[in-house]
């Protein structure tokens, strides 16, 4: 079983799942009001109509999920979780920003002030992006982001659609989410590990139908 | 929690009042307020200062203890009276929030009773001193379980690693800590070598030798330089945490045209 079709199971839910978030409007607006409720939701991103990034959480009993007759363990699912590798340098992408933004620092504004309080001025302008490298690259060791606050959760992956790979973990309040898509297109989706977990490679494509 | 670029806005809004042929008082006003602003970020107290400006916890200030303290409460209070007078002025209705956070830094000094750290701080900055930092480890272990271990890291203050500059990262919200290494000691050094070119104050033949001429020293506040084996060293004192360092030459990094213009 292995890798390949795993993948590719998810690749097919995926489609599916794509399709579901197409037809939005056929579903009830709901959202997860507690982190017990988490796992049985799946978090989608996508860009809207205006440009503007949003997101949806949607209930997992919308998707027939119970066609799949041979559970999985969450450990296996983890096993099978491909890394694509690494190579951004985030102390150097950090110490290149922190000279492209000393050299902004030339208008009136800023001449009271020395080198050293530039630098930190410098020092805050770019610590989001170096959390967010660093995060990243956690990501790609194998790490996984943990966020106790589902807003927090949100915005963030929000931020990184782009650069999510497909397989990573992000535990939001306490649950694992895993990214079913690749960020390149903007979208994207996260589904409940527990949820993978009920899922099995012999499963037929049919059992992929959704519900309305 | 804040955005910590408010620091940054108010800067600017000192910045915006800030010229050449302003009176000595408004120099040392303006001055003050960014100072202050440079000194919360600087010493890793933002996480703190954010929780002050929510809570709004106050103290009061304690009596003043000796002459340097009392000309700090003084200048102090004069800066706060400046900036209240700012922030009920119509034309800067839009720069508020930037006044507001130049006030809390103001208020968090003296309500945390941190007047005399405050004052090391400002004499760190008018002796033209490296970078300051908030800790000195003798290695990277060292420096490591000191920021597991810390309740709260000190976010954008920097640390010493064997000598080397490394800033604190910390992320309250996901618990997330680093120590990544920065080049402004580096930058720091080339700046010098411009500003105060090498002399060297004294000779020795070992490191062993100038670090005990070092510790000899009765009042080492200035960096000075000294030769060491035909090379120049910068001994530095750090008063806050009473570290004596001694920083070769060849760590100098001559490629900052930012730096040298400044």
């Amino acid at each position: 079983m292995q890798v390949e079709s795993l993948l590719g199971r998810l690749t097919v839910l995926s489609l599916c799942l794509l399709l579901v978030s197409c037809s939005a409007t056929q579903f009830s607006a709901s959202t997860p009001t507690s982190a017990r409720d988490l796992g049985r939701y799946v978090l989608i991103i996508e860009r809207a109509s205006d440009g503007q990034v949003v997101h949806s959480w949607r209930p997992v009993q919308d998707f027939d999920l119970t066609a799949y007759p041979h559970p999985v363990t969450t450990r296996v699912v983890h096993e099978r979780i491909v890394h694509v590798a690494f190579n951004r340098n985030c102390e150097d992408e950090r110490d290149a920003c922190e000279d492209m933004c000393m050299a902004s620092l030339k208008s009136k504004d800023w001449s009271h002030m020395s080198t050293g309080a530039k630098k930190q001025h410098c020092i805050r302008a770019c610590m989001q992006s170096y959390l967010d490298c660093s995060r990243l690259k956690e990501l790609a060791q194998g790490g996984t982001v943990k966020f106790h606050a589902m807003d927090q959760a949100v915005d963030w992956v929000k931020q990184n659609r782009e650069s999510l790979m497909v397989g990573t973990l992000v535990v939001i309040a306490g649950v694992t989410f895993v990214v079913l898509t690749g960020g390149s297109g903007g979208f994207l989706l996260l589904a409940p590990v527990v949820m993978l977990a009920s899922y099995d490679t012999a499963s037929e494509l049919r059992s992929l139908a959704v519900m309305p | 929690m804040t955005n910590p670029l408010i620091l940054s806005d108010a800067q600017q809004t000192i910045g915006r009042r800030w010229n050449n042929g302003q009176s000595l008082e408004q120099a040392r006003i303006l001055g003050l307020a960014r100072d202050a602003l440079d000194f919360v970020s600087a010493t890793g107290q933002w996480y703190p200062f954010d929780d002050y400006r929510v809570s709004g916890w106050h103290h009061g200030s304690p009596p003043a203890a000796d002459e340097r303290s009392t000309r700090l409460h003084e200048q102090l209070r004069k800066t706060e009276a400046f900036f209240e007078e700012l922030l009920n002025d119509p034309t800067a209705a839009d720069e508020q929030p930037a006044i507001q956070a130049i006030l809390d830094a103001l208020r968090f000094i003296s309500s945390t009773r941190q007047h005399e750290a405050f004052a090391h701080f400002l004499e760190h900055l008018e002796s033209n001193a490296p970078p300051y930092v908030m800790a000195a480890f003798d290695t990277r272990e060292e420096a490591e379980a000191w920021l597991q271990k810390h309740p709260s890291p000190p976010l954008f203050a920097e640390v010493l690693i064997c000598n080397k500059p490394h800033d604190v990262v910390y992320d309250r919200e996901t618990n997330f800590r680093r120590l990544p290494w920065n080049r402004r000691l580096h930058q720091y050094l080339a700046w010098l070598e411009e500003f105060n070119p090498p002399d060297a104050e004294a000779s020795f033949s070992t490191l062993e030798e100038a670090e005990a001429w070092r510790m000899r020293q009765p009042h080492p506040a200035n960096p000075t330089w000294v030769e060491v084996a035909c090379e120049f060293y910068l001994a530095v004192y750090y008063s806050n945490i009473n570290h004596r360092a001694l920083f070769p030459m060849s760590m100098a990094v001559r490629d900052s045209k930012e730096l040298k213009s400044s």
